[in-house]
């Protein structure tokens, strides 16, 4: 009996991690209701069948294995047709507009007036006159932007010229060379063997952290 | 593209699965419902020795079937179906005819219930 349900167990979190990964990065993230439901109506299936001995597998691999199937419908109709997105994900809301509160639309999405200031609060805006718009995003969250006198410098608004930011790439973690950065930064293995041997490092086995900024500064960390 | 391949593949998979499972169980339903009957006409007629061995019949094939239709049917029914024919065994040997006919109705009853249960119907939908 422990064994079985070891064995059940083990299948249906496979499954379910496989569905989850086939279902797209989004599903880990922000929530759009459809995937919400989704989501929690797999997790209950597959713990049905992982305690129950007395329900087949198949009872719950079948209907997880369906919601995949409509979640890959409705993602690819929702990516096709406006009509199929606004019906499954419905659209934004405008909260704030031109810096006033549209009591309309905070009744219409049923958030109340101190839900709408903790959300702003949570943003980083403490005040209401520093905000031009508020949006409700469909997935719940909040996007703001303040008024122009109040939101933050940058460059730009200065006239300072900047260069172009690429991002640090990690050549070796934890003593394995990555060879897709490699060939991403042009690097050969000799290159990198060079650098990390002036750093008084000799084997690549050595190494806990070894990555190069787009300026070709290095930073290497020696393993313990 | 690739959408679409999942969309065939899929029902391909969901319409293969309801064709071999519906076909696998209506078989076995039917043959273990004919050799119910014909046990029950031999208890009716009290031919007890043609009744065991219309007995010892059903419960070969059933324990064939049962290792398909644990994958597929809920194992309460599988252990149903389990209980009447041990119950028949005992109502066999002791030869209590109006005991044997009631459960071998009532093991009829489980397998065509199981039967019914496998269909795509409505009420089974909804």
């Amino acid at each position: 009996m422990v064994i079985t349900i070891f064995i059940r167990t083990l299948i249906l979190y496979v499954l379910v991690v496989l569905v989850m990964r086939l279902m797209g990065k989004r599903q880990m993230g922000e929530l759009q209701p459809f995937e919400l439901v989704i989501t929690i109506m797999i997790s209950e299936l597959a713990a049905v069948p992982m305690q129950n001995t007395g329900v087949p597998l198949i009872n719950g691999i079948i209907p997880i294995l369906t919601l995949l199937f409509l979640q890959t419908l409705i993602t690819f109709g929702s990516l096709k047709s406006d009509f199929i997105k606004r019906l499954v994900c419905g659209s934004p809301t405008i909260l704030i507009a031109k810096g006033k509160i549209l009591e309309d639309a905070l009744r219409k999405t049923q958030y109340s007036l101190n839900d709408l200031m903790e959300q702003l609060r949570i943003k980083g805006f403490f005040n209401i006159h520093d905000i031009e718009y508020a949006i409700l995003e469909t997935d719940g969250d909040i996007s703001v932007i303040p008024k122009s006198q109040k939101r933050y410098v940058t460059p730009a608004d200065l006239g300072i010229p900047t260069k172009y930011e690429g991002i640090p790439v990690s050549v070796i973690v934890d003593g394995k060379v990555k060879e897709e950065s490699l060939k991403y930064v042009n690097l050969t293995l000799e290159q990198v063997l060079t650098e990390i041997r002036k750093r008084g490092i000799d084997n690549i086995q050595d190494v806990f952290l070894a990555c190069i900024d787009p300026e070709g500064n290095w930073f290497v960390q020696k393993r313990r | 593209m690739k959408v679409w391949v999942t969309v065939v593949c899929f029902v391909i998979l969901i319409v293969m699965f309801t064709l071999i499972s519906t076909l696998l169980i209506l078989g076995a339903t039917n043959k273990i419902e004919n050799d119910l009957s014909g046990l029950y006409e031999n208890v009716v007629k009290n031919n007890y020795n043609l009744a065991r061995s219309n007995y010892l019949d059903i419960v070969k094939k059933w324990n064939e079937y049962k290792k398909s239709w644990a994958m597929l049917i809920e194992h309460q029914e599988i252990d149903k179906i389990d209980e009447e024919l041990t119950k028949i065994k005992e109502y066999l040997f002791e030869q209590d005819k109006t005991l044997l006919l009631s459960e071998i109705s009532l093991l009829k009853f489980y397998v065509s219930h199981v039967r019914e249960m496998i269909l795509l119907k409505i009420e089974n939908i909804f």
